[in-house]
């Protein structure tokens, strides 16, 4: 069966080859192996009609239960590739620390190589960037500390 | 092999949707590139980093208590660049997609673009009449050109948005005032009162005093804080966002 919907499932397929997930998987183990923070990517075609891409990100945060860490700190990475949006939301604990500035300094990396089509530069930029400020925050205990959400990219419609 | 003549049209259907997407793109890119709403939402912006923490705090702390006062909602935004806007554009896009002022359009922007040194002081059609253009102007010529010319950011916009609240209550005040009175039923005008008379010593009537007036402001926190139930406003006081719920993360979004 035909399906519409595969088309954008395609599209962001196209985005995202296996080894470019193999590639953001990896950054996202590396920026981890140094902070009890917890990083996540999301990648959809397009955002939900009357949300914009950060109240998007908001949701997915949630739905994920990204919000249950034991040091509220887990980071979402959101993309909306036909959109051309995209948006990075932080826990409260990392965001008390870090501050809104620091996330637009990390949209405007991201936006900056997205625009020359580097979508994996960008995004493993801004996880190197984010793993970075947890591990300032959040090092990283090797005795209690447990991978709390997966690695997986989580991929939408 | 019949599914793939089934198919057939495939290719066609596919490009005529993406070049209409494509098109919609261009339309959406020409007025989109302005920055995106902060979450949780704060009255005063600093992606160029001109302020310190305790600059920014000190601004957000008086534009929270003047929301309060008087609901108009006074937001400064500096970025560094305009990317190639119009001052004018930029301000009015800005001030509408945050939704400040809300229904009321009762919102004040100050717009400050640091590398192109831009400064843009844009007034929701609620506070037209209070602040006409040339009240705008004014501010922008002598409260803020020459201290930004000195390079002290925060004199310029702590004296510009003291007179910016000032002339804002010229007109809007008094039509608010007269609504509680009409509306008034015991105990919920006697709080109103109260709110407002602690709101107007603390604040010395909108003086330039933010600077010396810690211990007014704690008071009026505190006592805000027991009359309403003490919701969502301790510590240094934050506002309840242009309209959205903030649910005690944070982020930024953008598009490219």
């Amino acid at each position: 069966m035909w399906n519409p919907l595969n088309l954008f499932k395609s599209n962001t397929n196209n985005l995202l080859s296996a080894s470019d997930k193999q590639q953001l998987v990896q950054a996202i183990q590396a920026a981890e192996q140094n902070t009890s923070g917890e990083i996540r990517v999301f990648v959809e075609t397009s955002i939900p009609k009357k949300q914009d891409a950060l109240q998007r990100a908001t949701e997915i945060f949630f739905k994920n239960k990204m919000n249950e860490t034991k040091d509220r700190n887990g980071v979402l990475v959101y993309v909306a590739v036909s959109d051309k949006k995209l948006a990075i939301y932080g826990d409260q604990q990392i965001h008390e620390k870090v501050g809104v500035e620091f996330w637009y300094q990390q949209v405007q990396d991201m936006t900056g190589h997205f625009k020359q089509a580097n979508y994996v530069d960008g995004m493993v930029g801004v996880i190197d960037a984010v793993g970075q400020a947890l591990k300032g925050h959040f090092p990283y205990d090797r005795v209690t500390d447990e991978n709390e959400l997966s690695d997986e990219i989580m991929m939408g419609k | 092999m019949r599914k793939i003549k089934l198919f057939g049209a495939l290719p066609f259907v596919l490009t005529i949707v993406f070049f209409l997407q494509a098109l919609l793109f261009v339309n959406n890119a020409s007025a989109q590139n302005i920055i995106a709403k902060p979450s949780p939402a704060t009255l005063v912006t600093d992606v160029a980093g001109v302020l310190s923490p305790e600059q920014k705090q000190a601004l957000e702390n008086k534009l929270v208590a003047i929301d309060d006062s008087s609901s108009n909602q006074i937001a400064v935004v500096i970025i560094p660049s305009l990317d190639g806007y119009p001052k004018e554009e930029y301000a009015n896009k800005l001030l509408r997609d945050w939704g400040i002022g809300g229904k009321k359009n009762n919102g004040i922007l100050l717009l400050i673009s640091i590398n192109d040194r831009q400064i843009w002081i844009e007034v929701g059609y609620g506070l037209e009449g209070a602040i006409p253009d040339i009240t705008a102007l004014n501010i922008i010529d002598n409260d803020i050109k020459p201290a930004f010319k000195a390079g002290n950011y925060y004199e310029g916009i702590d004296q510009a948005t003291d007179n910016i609240a000032k002339a804002a209550i010229g007109e809007y005040k008094v039509a608010k005032a007269k609504k509680s009175k009409s509306k008034g039923s015991g105990a919920f005008l006697i709080i109103l009162i109260i709110i407002f008379l602690v709101l107007r010593n603390g604040r010395g009537g909108g003086g330039s005093n933010i600077g010396r007036s810690g211990f007014s402001d704690v008071a009026t926190g505190m006592l805000l804080g027991s009359l309403l139930g003490g919701g969502g406003r301790g510590g240094g006081g934050g506002f309840g966002g242009f309209g959205g719920g903030s649910s005690g993360g944070g982020g930024a979004g953008g598009s490219w």
